[in-house]
Parts: structure tokens; C-alpha cells; sequence
């Protein structure tokens, strides 16, 4: 079968494509003229009437390809401005939004631990770096406060036990040039020095305590006991030594507390002798228990000369003594109050001292209740 | 530092090369695709007009406007016949 007679077209003139025999598979094929033009076309057998006719149509597309190289050339170009533009916006954008960081990281370099007073300049949005900026100032400012707090502890701490170490060495320097030949004075230097080393020796205790307290190494021997028991242990030691003051206690029979039962009464016994120390006979000392919604409430209060309200901070301070002066004639060393503070820190509890100047002092000491 | 700005313009310049002809090729592909279907359709418009027509003879026919970009040839074949 050969097709040969071309019988209809609307183009006479375009008669150039190629034209296959038989149309072997019903495709569409592309035809490329030149250089820009791409023809388009697709061919198909039609029996009509019982005669075969073989139908030939094809589009033109002139500038097809300057079309795709145009995009390709706009594409590329676009890009690489558009890539040059973000890189310098980009540097731009990363040196303003990184710059609070080289502050902190400046300000962390220079930072020592003698020039805590450096702070990191609050400026800017209010964005998560002013945020970290505060935080970061805060923090600083807490660490200023705790190496201030240390210095001024081991200050405290070399001046207390100079003091007993200065009354020894005069002591024994007496005796050794002339004391010793007069029994009078030897006894009472003997004295002296015997006194001297066991305020030395208590003063070494309670740092140890401390120390130890702060590097976690006591261990709590929690035990359930009833409150009455404790109270009562407390107030008759008391009373032993101090009968012309009155110490009272009050709580319920059936009041309990798993604590370590020494510490707890090492707590009592530091407050109530700080209640007599600072309070004229009879005193008036009560031992108060009652349950809260916190937990167990134990409150020492008194009639005693009071605290000045803007010292009620520091009073559980290290060697922190409101009354110099007094505390000499009283005797301590301003470590009791602390120690007590670690031992309710210690039990997961809260300690708080509420005074008027004049009126009494308050301690209130808030300590979970845990069954078992 | 700023070798590692360059190296990093320079890694996404070339991916975006190759986007470009990737995004080139897709484009070419869909143009073929919407120029099959429109070639199609000429091509049943033009079966459809030779099918409508009385006789094989077209000399006296109007000629079938599609479009100034299309062109058709219709062919026969004028000693046998097609049987089926």
C-alpha cells in the first residue's frame, strides 16, 4: 500500500515533512527546523468510504528555543544577584543579631573572680538575648554576693580563731617567762588556756559542721518520733541550766515528725539558748507545734530584746552577730543560727525569723511531714 | 571565616544551576505535553471535516482554517481501495 497523492492541504507550499510509509505508532513527534523552530506533529490512517487516507497535522512553533535559553539566561542571572544580595543582607543581618552574644562572651571573658562587678550593657528588643542578658547579669550578681558571702567567712572565721590563738600564746608566753614560779597566777592561766581551747575546739566543730553540711556529706538518720517527746527532752535540759526562765512547750499528744530527732533538737537547742541569751529571766520561752498546710509548724518564741527588722536577713548568716557588743558579753560566735538554717535545708524545711525591736523574736520553722 | 562564606555561595550556586535545568527540562517536557494535545485535537478536527465531506474530491473544497502555526496535509491512495 502506497500513499502518494497529496488531496487537501492549507498549506501547498509546506510539504517538507517527513512522511512516513504507514504510521507505525500513534505518537507525537517533534520535529526541529533551524535553529529557534520546532515543529510539532502527528500523523494518523482514516478509512472513509472504504479508502485509506492518511492525515498529517503539525504546529509551529518559531523561537522556541530563544525562549528556553532566555529562561535559562534570567534564571542564572536572577539567582546569582538574588544569591549576592542574601549574602551581604545575610552578613549584615548575622552581625546585628549576633552582636548581644559577643557582648556576653566579652563580658564572660573578662569576668574573674575579683571583678564580679563587670555586667553584661541591657540594651536593645525585647528579645530572648535581652532575656539571656538579665539572666546572665542576675546570675553574676548572685555569684558576686556568694564569693563576697565566702570572703567574708573566712575573714570571720581567721579573726575567731586568732582571738583564742592570740589569749593562748600571751598565756603560755607569761608562764614561760615568769608565771609558772606563782601557783596563783599558773592556775588561773591554766584556766584561761583550758577555756580558750574548748571555745577553739567548739568553733573548729561548727565550721566542720558547716563544711561538711555544705558539701552534702551529713547523713540524716530520719526517724519517726513524737514532738511532745522532743519538747519536752528540750525544755527540762533547758531548765536544768537556766531554772530562773520560763520555757514552755505546747503540742499534741499525737504529733509526729519523721526527721533525724539530734539534729531537730540541735535546731531547738540553738534558738532557745539564742532566746536566753538575748531575753531577761524569766523570759518566757514557748515551744509551739502546730500542722500546717506546708507541713509540720514548730515556732520558739520569746520577750526578749528583739531583732532590728532590717537585720532579720542576715541573722542566718555565718559569724553574722546583731549586737557586737552584747554577743562579747553573751558569749557565741555568731555560727548557731546558720547551722541551724542547714539543718531545716537539710530536712526539705524553711526557717523564717520575725521580730520587733523591743517586743520578742519569732522563728518559725516549717518542716514536711513524711509517713514511714 | 569568610572562606567558609564562599564555599557556602559557591554550594548553593551550583544547586541552583542545576535547579535552573532541572526547572528547564520540566518546563520543555510540559510544553511538548500541551503541544500533543493541541496537535490531537487539530488532528480529529481535521479527520472529522474529511469525514463530513460528500466525495474524496477536494480541489472544490474551503480550506480548514486551524490557526495561523497549523498545518495538515491530507494524502490517499488513489488505486486500491482498503478493505477490511
Amino acid at each position: 500500500m502506497t500513499l502518494k497523492k497529496l488531496i487537501f492541504t492549507n498549506k501547498p507550499g509546506f510539504t517538507s515533512l517527513d512522511i512516513p510509509s504507514k504510521s507505525s505508532s500513534a505518537s507525537t513527534k517533534q520535529h526541529v527546523v533551524g535553529h529557534d523552530t520546532v515543529i510539532i506533529y502527528r500523523d494518523k490512517n482514516v478509512i472513509i468510504n472504504d479508502k485509506l487516507y492518511y492525515i498529517q497535522v503539525a504546529k509551529k512553533y518559531p523561537n522556541i528555543s530563544v525562549f528556553g535559553r532566555l529562561f535559562f539566561k534570567y534564571f542564572l542571572f536572577t539567582v546569582f544577584f538574588g544569591v549576592v544580595i542574601c549574602l551581604f543582607s545575610g552578613l549584615y543581618l548575622s552581625s546585628k543579631v549576633l552582636k548581644p552574644i559577643r557582648n556576653i562572651s566579652i563580658a564572660v571573658k573578662e569576668l574573674t573572680s575579683k571583678s564580679l562587678e563587670k555586667r553584661i550593657p541591657i540594651n536593645g528588643p525585647d528579645d530572648e538575648l535581652k532575656e539571656l542578658s538579665i539572666i546572665f547579669n542576675s546570675m553574676i550578681e548572685r555569684l558576686e554576693t556568694d564569693f563576697k558571702k565566702q570572703k567574708r567567712f573566712v575573714y570571720d572565721a581567721s579573726h575567731e580563731l586568732r582571738t583564742p590563738l592570740s589569749v593562748i600564746y600571751g598565756n603560755i608566753n607569761m608562764l614561760t617567762r615568769w608565771g609558772k614560779s606563782e601557783p596563783e597566777i599558773l592556775d588561773k592561766a591554766l584556766l584561761t588556756l583550758k577555756s580558750e581551747t574548748e571555745n577553739m575546739n567548739e568553733l573548729i566543730t561548727k565550721l566542720l559542721y558547716l563544711a561538711k553540711s555544705d558539701s552534702e556529706a551529713i547523713e540524716l538518720k530520719k526517724a519517726e518520733f513524737t514532738l511532745n517527746t522532743l519538747f519536752k527532752e528540750v525544755v527540762d535540759e533547758t531548765l536544768m541550766v537556766h531554772s530562773d526562765y520560763i520555757v514552755t512547750y505546747n503540742c499534741g499528744e499525737e504529733d509526729t515528725l519523721n526527721a533525724d530527732y539530734n539534729s531537730i533538737k540541735q535546731v531547738l537547742r540553738i534558738i532557745v539558748d539564742n532566746s536566753i541569751k538575748f531575753s531577761l529571766p524569766p523570759g518566757y520561752i514557748t515551744i509551739q507545734a502546730e500542722i500546717k498546710n506546708e507541713g509540720m509548724g514548730i515556732t520558739v518564741s520569746d520577750k526578749g530584746c528583739g531583732i532590728p527588722e532590717s537585720e532579720l536577713k542576715l541573722i542566718f548568716d555565718r559569724f553574722y552577730k546583731v549586737d557586737e557588743s552584747r554577743t562579747k558579753a553573751t558569749g557565741g560566735l555568731g555560727l548557731g543560727l546558720s547551722i541551724a538554717k542547714q539543718i531545716i535545708q537539710n530536712h526539705n524545711g524553711t526557717i523564717v525569723a520575725k521580730s520587733k525591736s523591743g517586743e520578742g523574736t519569732k522563728i518559725e520553722i516549717v518542716l514536711p511531714i513524711i509517713k514511714g | 571565616m569568610i572562606g567558609d562564606n564562599v564555599l557556602i555561595f559557591s554550594n548553593t550556586f551550583s544547586i541552583l544551576i542545576v535547579f535552573a535545568i532541572l526547572i528547564s527540562y520540566f518546563i520543555r517536557n510540559l510544553f511538548l505535553s500541551i503541544s500533543s494535545d493541541e496537535v490531537i485535537s487539530d488532528l480529529s478536527i481535521v479527520e472529522n471535516y474529511i469525514k463530513n465531506q460528500d466525495n474524496a474530491d477536494f480541489t472544490e473544497s474551503e480550506t480548514l482554517y486551524l490557526g495561523h502555526n497549523v498545518i495538515y496535509n491530507v494524502y490517499n491512495d488513489s488505486k486500491k481501495t482498503y478493505i477490511h
